[in-house]
């Protein structure tokens, strides 16, 4: 078992496996989000206070949680190719980034949205909304790091370092914007989730949040095979590959 | 330890060769303050209230403009490769010129700040909070831009993307040093917010240096 | 639940509605330009093969 993880470290291996997860991969993400789809908008019941409104949920709530997600996920491999040297988990970085930046903004976006009509205006420098703009900067910057560096291996590097240099700061920035905010909390900002949630309304979250993992790691595989085909150009089981491509 | 105290040494002698250029920093902030009163409002009341978040953004943005240099020069004519690849710790070589970049930049903002506080109309109560709150946070303003700098070392067309990285990381630190002084001009204990500030100031003192080390590392092979 | 007041969604259609397409659109622009990149990596390292046998 743990061979076939140690094999995958080498870029022709894990091109070949990702090749035959994808089709897999991409079926499912469709069928999950198909599903929770029908479920969120069709089947659940409109919600006691919000109305219908609170079905932009099925997609903020994913959204923001992929926008954490991927950030850590980011990181662990950050850390993995730190440590163990490894080039594929530094791909994995760059590759995750731009996925993790379009979560984000579209948490923020579909938050903004769903604000509107709940709290009246289209921003509110609440603690979760702020952290989640601070999160999208942070996204950015490493992606135009990565873009600024010429020799790509460096780049790499450098977005792995300023990954985990985030990391140890997302936690502080979101204690701190909390901090901040709850100062300035107005009585008429309520609370985004209920202390519980009716499962007719639990299960298409579920659903849409697992469709959302399954997207991120189709994507993610795609765009890190890209990555490997760019970084190992030069080499001759590309070469040799190159009809079945 | 002794290559702590020659770099800073070398490093002070060096800024004071170019005495105007430090005072350009300063210059930046006592001009942003006044610019922010300008373009906002003179009634004392309004000032009174924002005037500490004035002065702590200006001081950012002076922190921010004047970061670009702790390496640069270093970097250019060689310096940097060689003390990296010297038998001296280099994480206290580094912070040896993050402590002089901190007193050419940091210390003189702190001085000049009563003197802003004055023309922002900041209640005097909340002056000793506000230097307080100056004094752990520019340090840490410093420490957090030299990781920008050392990222973004090697790239000729820089622009924007320093600010652009560290920025993000500044904002735990203003948030806190300007809650302390709100609290305290209310008459309140500010020392929760301190504490914090302090905390981050050696968080930042403890990780930062190996950090820059291994940006660094990268950016002059 | 009948189409119409599927469409209408209780007075937040429009909300919501633009909210699900711009998670749409978001879905979409990953897909696409995933998947042309690396077409278009493909592509270029199909033409370097081909220059490079063409000079031995």
């Amino acid at each position: 078992m743990f061979q076939f993880f140690f094999k995958l470290a080498a870029a022709p291996n894990f091109y070949r496996f990702s090749s035959k997860l994808l089709p897999w991969l991409a079926v499912s993400t469709l069928l999950v989000i198909v599903v929770g789809l029908y479920h969120g908008l069709w089947l659940a019941p409109a919600d006691y206070q919000q109305g219908d409104s609170y079905r932009i949920m099925f997609v903020h709530v994913p959204a923001a949680w992929m926008s954490m997600f991927i950030y850590i996920m980011m990181a662990g491999s950050a850390a993995i190719a730190l440590i163990w040297r490894i080039k594929l988990a530094d791909l994995f970085v760059i590759s995750s980034a731009p996925i993790g930046a379009s979560f984000t903004l579209l948490a923020l976006a579909t938050g903004s949205i769903w604000g509107k009509p709940m709290w009246g205006t289209w921003w509110v420098w609440d603690a979760r909304l702020t952290s989640e703009l601070i999160l999208l900067f942070i996204y950015v910057g490493i992606i135009s790091l990565y873009n600024a560096i010429e020799d790509k291996r460096s780049a790499a590097k450098a977005i792995g370092i300023l990954t985990l240099v985030g990391l140890v700061n997302i936690p502080i920035i979101h204690f701190s914007v909390e901090w901040w905010s709850t100062l300035h909390q107005g009585p008429t900002v309520s609370k985004l989730d209920a202390p519980s949630i009716h499962l007719s309304m639990l299960i298409p979250l579920l659903v849409m949040a697992v469709g959302f993992k399954l997207f991120y790691l189709t994507i993610v595989l795609l765009r890190m095979q890209n990555h490997i085909l760019l970084q190992e150009k030069n080499s001759t089981w590309l070469a040799r590959k190159a009809d079945e491509l | 330890m002794s290559g702590f105290f020659l770099l800073l040494k070398r490093d002070l002698i060096l800024a004071n060769r170019n005495r105007s250029e430090l005072f350009n920093p300063l210059l930046f902030f006592i001009l942003v303050s006044t610019l922010f009163t300008m373009g906002t409002t003179a009634s004392p009341e309004l000032l009174s209230k924002i005037s500490a978040g004035i002065i702590w953004v200006g001081a950012l943005l002076a922190s921010l403009l004047s970061i670009d240099s702790i390496f640069r020069s270093d970097y250019e004519d060689g310096c940097l490769e060689q003390w990296l690849l010297s038998s001296h710790s280099s994480s206290v070589l580094v912070l040896a010129k993050i402590v002089a970049h901190w007193i050419i930049t940091g210390l003189p903002v702190i001085i000049i700040t009563p003197l802003l506080a004055l023309m922002l109309h900041l209640p005097t109560e909340s002056l000793t909070t506000l230097m307080l709150t100056l004094l752990l946070g520019t340090p840490v303003l410093s420490l957090i831009g030299s990781i920008g700098v050392a990222l973004t070392l090697g790239l000729r067309k820089g622009g924007m993307l320093l600010p652009l990285l560290i920025l993000p990381f500044y904002v735990p630190v203003l948030i806190f040093a300007n809650n302390a002084v709100q609290v305290s001009a209310s008459g309140l204990d500010a020392s929760a917010q301190i504490t914090m500030l302090a905390a981050i100031l050696v968080l930042a003192i403890t990780l930062t240096p190996i950090t820059v080390v291994a940006c660094l590392k990268l950016s002059v092979e | 639940m009948t189409f119409e007041q599927f469409l209408y969604m209780g007075g937040y259609g429009d909300y919501v509605w633009s909210s699900y397409s711009l998670c749409f659109i978001i879905f979409f622009a990953n897909i696409a330009t995933a998947i042309l990149n690396k077409r278009n990596t493909i592509k270029m390292i199909k033409t370097r093969l081909e220059n490079s046998s063409h000079d031995t």
